[in-house]
């Protein structure tokens, strides 16, 4: 029997979930804004249908009906979080490809998922409440400096400022209590909590059904990250690699809290562990998440193909025995932003886009030449991911693969993912959530500097013919032919 | 750039064809000679630090206008020659610590920008003396100007 899945996302996520339902033999339907009906996941389905906006479940409902699906997934974004949603999707009698709106309500909030890990015994962040200065001062000398304050206890990131020395929490107390005051808190109320210096972000990847089977896809790190958006990941985590015992800790806490609320679908676990390998949970993630193909190039599973499998109610065709780790993948994040100008999203149409090939070589994208990116939606272009036999071996891949990659038109990251990937320090797996930020100017330096390379190269490239194909095109001024260097890389010296 | 560069950028001293569409080019940057390989494929230059869509790489199309550098709200806020202080993003001015005529010294708070719910210092990029400032409630566009700041010559 034919399934139709309609698929409530666009862009990169949305072509992925549709190549899943189709290599099911189902038939993707997709959604589309009028403002967002030249995107190419627009043409990923059999028919896409224009809807009010992508976060109006209304007209999503309507078009799964109109159109006869019986799956809606939600792909991430937009409303892949809402229970609210899900509750409505099942009561129009379709179903959802994300977990039950219940473990999607007791785990999707940060307060009371936190509250759950700490009844299951599995360890958070120390916190307290502040309503003055003395208090915040109290509070940070019970935890212990260093300190993070925030405006609200489930921020995000958001308002999160860190006191280092006794003293401090007092002062920034009032900077923090402000935001409160403006609204942005649980009614203006403060909180400080355990600051974990150079933390590292490790989750791990589960998956349930609902004969009550949960299974853990191991971990991924996504510790490179700046201002909470993560950039590079990967599967497995180095750091868990590195300390012996701290994997197992991982999988286990995951799983206790996964099975405790009968968890089914995908979702993710998330802890931020310090350099000794003490982890603590953060929050779960009750849906699919960006960075999930570095887990299936390591493990061989397809994640979205089992949400889809379990929403049309079929068990995991797979146990935990079954799920093993093979070699390493990592995923660099290509946003359509400017690094040089506080990363703001760029917009513009792309007038040359070249992904990169060859073994071991994942491209997840939904971009096109000719193009036009706005602002409007989320940045994310393209996710290049390297697997490799080894970490070594990933490494080198992405490097070569990064290189490959072409986008113009439109500002993007991909040079500073290329002095990224390119640093001793991503070579040897030691970086932290805080890295990337501190790193920043001499990153931007070189990465200009590498621009201004190539683009003194083709300022005499230009005079000779440009627009013409092949070496032909390029005879300059300054041409002496010498066979004495070839290719292949790596071909310059300093 | 005609082969010179900019101030900061590269130079290119020798740019020869090894063989057709390979290239190797001298160049000079940051006081420092490298020699590069590089390959035309069509419209796409490769080097070993990338590959680029030729007409991506034209003069203009590389250098951003004023570069950004070191300072902490420089994703919030610009600061140009004339020292007018302007936002990148809209923002909303939660407070402002300094008044026109005032004296300020480099690093000082001199305003609370809120933006995307979080309040953001902004310090004085020089010493110098306030000559505008926004006021305390009022919303400021992308662009717009914050405060702005008469630098002083140090000796």
């Amino acid at each position: 029997m034919a399934r139709r899945v309609l698929i409530a996302a666009r862009g990169e996520v949305a072509i992925r979930v549709a190549r899943a339902a189709r290599e099911l033999g189902w038939e993707p339907v997709t959604i589309y804004e009028d403002a967002d009906r030249a995107s190419p996941h627009v043409l990923a389905g059999i028919v896409s249908v224009p809807v009010r906006s992508y976060t109006d479940m209304d007209s999503i409902i309507e078009a799964a009906v109109k159109t006869g699906a019986d799956v809606v997934h939600p792909g991430y974004g937009f409303l892949s979080e809402s229970p609210e949603f899900a509750e409505r999707v099942l009561d129009a009698g379709l179903s959802w490809a994300g977990p039950h709106p219940k473990a999607m309500r007791m785990l999707g909030d940060k307060a009371s998922a936190k509250a759950l890990a700490e009844r299951l015994g599995v360890p958070t962040l120390p916190w307290c409440r502040a309503t003055s200065p003395e208090e915040a001062e109290a509070c940070a000398e019970k935890i212990g400096y260093p300190v993070v304050l925030k405006a609200s206890r489930a921020g995000g990131g958001r308002g999160m400022r860190v006191a280092r020395r006794p003293g401090e929490a007092a002062s920034l107390y009032r900077l923090v209590a402000v935001e409160a005051r403006l609204g942005f808190g649980d009614g203006g109320e403060v909180y400080v909590e355990r600051y974990i210096e150079a933390p590292r972000h490790i989750e791990v990847q589960v998956l349930g059904d609902e004969d009550g089977r949960v299974l853990h896809l191991y971990e991924r790190e996504c510790s490179l990250q700046r201002r909470r958006q993560k950039v590079v990941e990967e599967a497995p985590s180095p750091l868990a690699e590195r300390i012996p015992g701290l994997r197992e800790r991982l999988l286990g806490y995951a799983l206790r809290l996964a099975e405790h609320v009968g968890y089914t679908s995908a979702g993710t676990v998330e802890f931020i562990v310090d350099r000794h390998g003490n982890a603590y949970f953060i929050e779960a993630n009750t849906r699919l998440q960006v960075e999930h193909g570095v887990t299936e190039e390591v493990t061989g599973v397809d994640i979205v193909k089992m949400q889809l499998l379990v929403a049309a109610g079929n068990r995991l065709p797979l146990r935990q025995s079954d799920v093993r780790l093979h070699g390493w993948a990592i995923e660099a994040r290509i946003y359509a932003e400017d690094p040089w100008a506080g990363f703001q999203a760029s917009e513009g149409v792309v007038t040359r886009y070249r992904e990169p090939r060859g073994p071991g070589i994942r491209v997840d994208s939904g971009v096109e030449e000719g193009q036009r990116v706005s602002s409007r939606y989320d940045t994310l272009l393209a996710k290049v991911i390297a697997r490799g036999m080894d970490r070594g071996e990933a490494v080198a891949r992405l490097r070569a693969a990064l290189r490959e990659m072409v986008v113009a038109g439109v500002e993007t990251n991909l040079d500073l993912l290329r002095v990224v990937v390119e640093s001793p320090w991503f070579a040897d797996g030691e970086y932290s959530t805080t890295l990337l930020e501190e790193r920043l100017p001499e990153l931007l330096e070189a990465a200009e500097e590498r621009r201004a390379l190539a683009a003194a190269i083709a300022s005499q490239l230009h005079a000779h013919g440009n627009g013409l194909r092949g070496g032909a095109a390029a005879a300059p001024r300054l041409a002496v032919v010498s066979h004495s260097y070839g290719w292949p890389w790596p071909p310059w010296r300093g | 750039m005609g082969g010179h560069g900019r101030p900061g950028g590269a130079r290119l001293l020798e740019l020869r064809e090894t063989a057709p569409g390979l290239y190797e080019a001298r160049l000079e940057v940051g006081g420092r000679i490298v020699t590069i390989q590089a390959r035309l494929v069509g419209d796409v230059l490769e080097t070993p630090y990338g590959s680029y869509h030729l007409a991506s790489l034209r003069p203009g199309a590389v250098h951003r206008g004023q570069r950004t550098r070191g300072r902490r709200e420089d994703w919030l806020v610009s600061v140009d020659e004339s020292g007018a202080i302007r936002a990148r993003l809209p923002v909303k001015v939660v407070e402002a610590r300094a008044r026109v005529g005032d004296r300020v010294t480099e690093g000082q708070v001199i305003a609370l920008l809120e933006t995307m719910k979080m309040v953001n210092e902004v310090h004085a990029p020089c010493h110098g003396v306030v000559e505008e400032i926004a006021e305390a409630g009022r919303g400021v566009d992308r662009g717009g100007v914050v405060a702005r700041i008469k630098c002083e010559e140090r000796g």
